[in-house]
């Protein structure tokens, strides 16, 4: 049994005394990638923001075995990067630098590789030639990809002198095009592989049924379901938790995919 | 032009940072050369070095020569750089900080509150205030200056500040409102003021560096040196709260105590630069703005550049006060606001093209 990157025992978060998650407990492993999906208002992205520490929680979550609320910020940075679902800059940096910030986490960069180590996380999302424009001149698609490659700088080894590290994206490919998607979802994946974590949360079903080894579906704040994609993703609890018409589309070699139920009255007709 | 200049790699402006802050170092050399050798006496610094030389110190004309540039313009040049510099960081840690570039320690009222410490400490600080003023010694009235100014950050952060976002109209507004409220605690005072005081605060209240002397030179001094040398500091974690405070945080950043250090750094500077020149206004915003679209905001850059320039271009616009109506002075607070007043709006008409 792989050792738990992230561990995560009867959380609850509250804002404004609303209790927005409400005792969720979900275990992500070095190697696997885990997606939240759930619909609005499910509390996946309040979820995120405990387990990054940017809010306060009830329950334990403890990364690489150390309460989060007990590891200076410092220590934090240096186990799991977070990418947000959208970041305003307040001043102009150019796509260069706003990537080096993740090298500012100073996390064991030899500082002969820095360069090297952006250049490939750029290339990684494939904006190979963008690192002399500004920021700000970039579409949102590409600004969250640079994001990307910022995240992927501050974790550049998916596992830092023998713990794993932890990678948490906040809807990585809610601005991207399908072809980008994609490779997002194989850069998380790639990531597993070499030995990190991922926590995603995803809105595509697909998605998280092709990528993730293990799906945590939120409902109303809650844990509704938990496991492999193939048990989880059920049509009858996807259809209960999202209250919407979907049907299942079965490829050759087993996996089902999600599609509106129309697509078969349209097939019908 | 900038990608020529800017080194092998696309996008990093190391190499033009590198060469602006050497630009710097000179500019400011040659500042401190004009401010020493202008003014309104015609004292000859090669007169007085040549008689140093030949130990002809008796003289009364070299007597005269020894207090104009030892007592008056050495003190004066010292102040200026030291406030120039402390004004223009301050600026930059107050932009990072609020995340937005219009904020500067003049425009949201903290040199007022600052300015209010100081006015209350130089018309009570015989009579009511006196006790305190035993206590404090020299340093009385930049402590006060900077309690007031700190307070006053202190509130504007607070107000202007929700959850995450500073909202720059709340933080705008609520600086007039801080300096109106500023103004007419400092209206009661000058109600209380002898001719004397009136006179003084009058004149101080434009902004200038007349009467500079070492006394003052080693009251703010070392206060403001302290102070920017903690802004220097902060550069990884101003660099990471450019991406938001959640995202600093996330970069290991401990956000609560650089912000701590940063308002405290921020509010010395401030109080101990306007408690022995006044409200010098614009170079916070000036000095900032034009290093950031050349160099760009990479704060281990920006932060010693705009020291650099601040105190290069605070000892020019003295120059120019000194000399400009001589054998009168006029205020520098005059000049700085005459050249930061169309600056601004041209950073505002910018930002509206440029939407950031």
């Amino acid at each position: 049994m792989v050792s738990p990157v992230l561990e995560v025992r009867g959380v609850s978060v509250a804002i404004e005394r609303k209790r927005i998650v409400e005792a969720v407990s979900v275990t992500a492993r070095a190697g696997e990638v885990l997606a939240i999906i759930g619909p609005n208002g499910s509390g996946k992205t309040t979820l995120m923001k405990a387990l990054s520490g940017e809010l306060e929680h009830q329950g334990d979550i403890a990364l690489n075995g150390r309460p989060l609320r007990t590891l200076p910020p410092r220590t934090a940075a240096t186990m799991r990067a977070v990418m947000p679902q959208a970041s305003v800059l307040s001043f102009p940096f150019t796509v260069r630098e706003v990537v080096r910030l993740g090298l500012s986490a100073g996390l064991g960069v030899p500082p002969a590789q820095r360069e090297a180590v952006v250049a490939a996380a750029l290339r990684r999302v494939d904006l190979a030639g963008f690192s002399g424009r500004m920021y700000q001149s970039l579409s949102g698609g590409e600004q969250q990809r640079v994001q990307l490659a910022r995240v992927l700088c501050q974790v550049w080894q998916p596992a830092f002198e023998g713990l794993p590290r932890l990678l948490l994206l906040d809807e990585p490919v809610s601005s991207l095009d399908i072809k980008h998607q994609l490779l997002v979802m194989e850069i998380a994946r790639g990531f597993a592989a070499a030995g990190g974590a991922v926590v995603a949360i995803l809105h595509d079903l697909n998605l998280a049924a092709l990528y993730a080894d293990q799906v945590l579906v939120m409902s109303e704040g809650r844990r509704a379901a938990c496991g492999a994609p193939a048990q989880v993703l059920d049509i009858a609890l996807v259809r209960e938790v999202f209250g919407c018409e979907l049907t299942t589309l079965q490829l050759p070699n087993g996996t089902s995919l999600f599609a509106p139920a129309v697509a078969t009255q349209l097939a019908a007709e | 032009m900038t990608a020529e200049l800017a080194g092998p790699v696309a996008g990093d402006r190391t190499r033009l940072a590198q060469l602006t802050l050497a630009g710097l170092v000179l500019l400011l050399v040659a500042a401190a050369a004009l401010a020493l050798l202008t003014g309104a006496s015609d004292a000859s610094l090669p007169r007085l070095l040549s008689a140093w030389m030949a130990g002809a110190t008796d003289d009364p004309l070299v007597l005269r020569d020894q207090l104009v540039f030892l007592d008056i313009r050495l003190p004066r040049l010292l102040l200026g750089m030291l406030i120039g510099a402390g004004l223009a960081v301050s600026g930059v840690v107050m932009q990072g900080l609020f995340r937005n570039p219009l904020a500067d320690p003049g425009l949201v009222g903290v040199s007022s509150g600052a300015s209010l410490g100081a006015v209350v400490m130089i018309v009570l600080g015989g009579t009511a205030l006196a006790p305190l003023t035993a206590i404090l010694g020299i340093y009385s009235l930049q402590i006060s200056a900077f309690v007031t100014g700190l307070v006053t950050t202190l509130i504007l952060y607070q107000v202007a500040t929700r959850g995450t976002q500073t909202q720059i109209a709340t933080m705008l507004l609520a600086g007039i409102a801080i300096a109106a409220l500023a103004t007419a605690v400092m209206g009661v005072m000058v109600f209380l003021a002898s001719d004397s005081q009136l006179r003084d605060f009058t004149f101080w209240s434009m902004g200038s560096l007349a009467g500079s002397n070492w006394q003052k030179v080693q009251a703010s001094g070392p206060i403001i040196l302290i102070a920017v040398f903690c802004c220097m500091l902060l550069t990884r974690g101003l660099n990471a709260l450019t991406l938001g405070e959640a995202t600093a945080m996330h970069l290991g950043i401990p956000v609560q105590r650089l912000k701590r250090i940063a308002i405290v750094a921020v509010a010395a500077a401030t109080g101990a630069a306007v408690a022995v020149s006044g409200g010098i206004g614009f170079i916070g915003i000036i000095v900032p703005h034009l290093l950031r679209l050349v160099i760009g905001p990479d704060h281990k850059y920006l932060l010693p550049a705009s020291a650099l320039l601040g105190a290069a271009f605070l000892l020019v616009a003295d120059a120019v006060a000194r000399t400009i109506v001589a054998p009168a002075e006029l205020p520098i607070g005059i000049v700085t606001a005459a050249v930061g007043g169309p600056f601004f709006l041209w950073i505002l008409l910018r930002r509206r093209e440029l939407a950031w």
